[in-house]
């Protein structure tokens, strides 16, 4: 598996040599740079005296719906029909992606179904500033680990280099 | 300094490891319309070895009973006879095995629609001959097949 993995990073024109490839932890690791999308985010291991278990807010529960039918189902579509207010559907646009489904985050990060959707946050205007971006990101990589932790299932990985 | 003196420089002090995300993915479970699909086979999924198929022998599927009539008739194919997806899935063990309970919480009888289901074993050998191609679905132990 990790052959096959290792064909999907190559893929990835990334134009930089500083850091080789590696996919984010499931409970989450320090990012940079920090006024890109925030410091990151890290959950505590599992120890024998406590689970551990992050539990997830009814709207962090809804946008990990949508992350996962994002990136599922939007992906590589020059646009999507998702239900709007009532029960009319709106045309969004879709995600590019390589051909292993990688998406640039920062595309992701903007993808408007995601984050103007009604019933997720209302106050969100999906204005980008950095806070924004750095709740997104860190609210991805806490669905992210609190649905492994729950399910066992891993909805969402992260593409990163490494700095060093 | 720079970026890169920067970065450095942290590291050297709190001994920690920085990455700056470029991009996500979904494991699996991307939709297909038809033969449709979005994404190159050849870089999600790979062959099935015969040293895989040496370890599990049979992989399963878990369906409800009323499917399986039109799986004899028409073969187990990726969302149904309806489709809309790209992959089957499928379980390297049986649900009444130690290791599914411990990836799925246990077996489960019903659906999350209260039907019953059924189990399907597969030869993993037989799937070779038939080119059927896996990729890991992330979900701990468990993988999915491609055709």
């Amino acid at each position: 598996m990790q052959g096959h993995e290792g064909e999907m990073y190559k893929k990835l024109k990334i134009g930089t040599d500083i850091g080789k490839l590696k996919i984010l932890p499931l409970n989450g690791g320090k990012l940079y740079p920090s006024r890109y999308a925030g410091g990151g985010i890290e959950f505590p291991l599992p120890t024998d005296e406590s689970s551990h278990r992050v539990e997830l807010e009814t709207w962090e529960d809804d946008y990990s719906y949508y992350f996962n039918k994002a990136l599922r189902h939007h992906i590589r579509r020059s646009s999507v029909w998702e239900r709007g207010s009532g029960t009319s559907y709106v045309r969004h646009p879709g995600l590019h992606c390589d051909e292993a489904g990688w998406v640039n985050i920062m595309e992701f990060l903007h993808h408007g179904w995601l984050f103007d959707h009604e019933n997720v946050r209302l106050e969100d205007d999906g204005y980008i500033a950095p806070e924004f971006r750095e709740e997104r990101v860190n609210t991805m990589i806490k669905t992210m680990w609190s649905e492994f932790q729950k399910k066992n299932k891993v909805r969402i990985r992260f593409l990163c280099i490494v700095l060093d | 300094m720079g970026v890169g003196d920067d970065i450095h420089r942290l590291i050297a002090q709190n001994r920690e490891v920085f990455l700056a995300p470029i991009a996500v993915r979904s494991p699996s479970g991307y939709s297909a319309r038809g033969d449709d699909f979005r994404l190159d086979y050849d870089k999600i999924c790979h062959p099935i070895t015969t040293k895989l198929a040496d370890e599990f022998h049979f992989c399963c599927h878990m369906t409800e009973i009323k499917n399986v009539n039109g799986i004899i008739k028409k073969g187990l194919r990726p969302g149904g006879h309806k489709g809309g997806r790209a992959q089957v899935f499928l379980n390297p063990y049986a649900p009444w095995d130690e290791h599914y309970k411990a990836i799925l919480g246990g077996a489960l009888i019903l659906s999350h629609l209260g039907q019953a289901r059924i189990v399907l074993a597969f030869s993993v050998h037989r799937l070779i001959g038939l080119g059927v191609m896996f990729n890991a679905s992330c979900q701990r132990g468990t993988f999915r097949s491609l055709k």
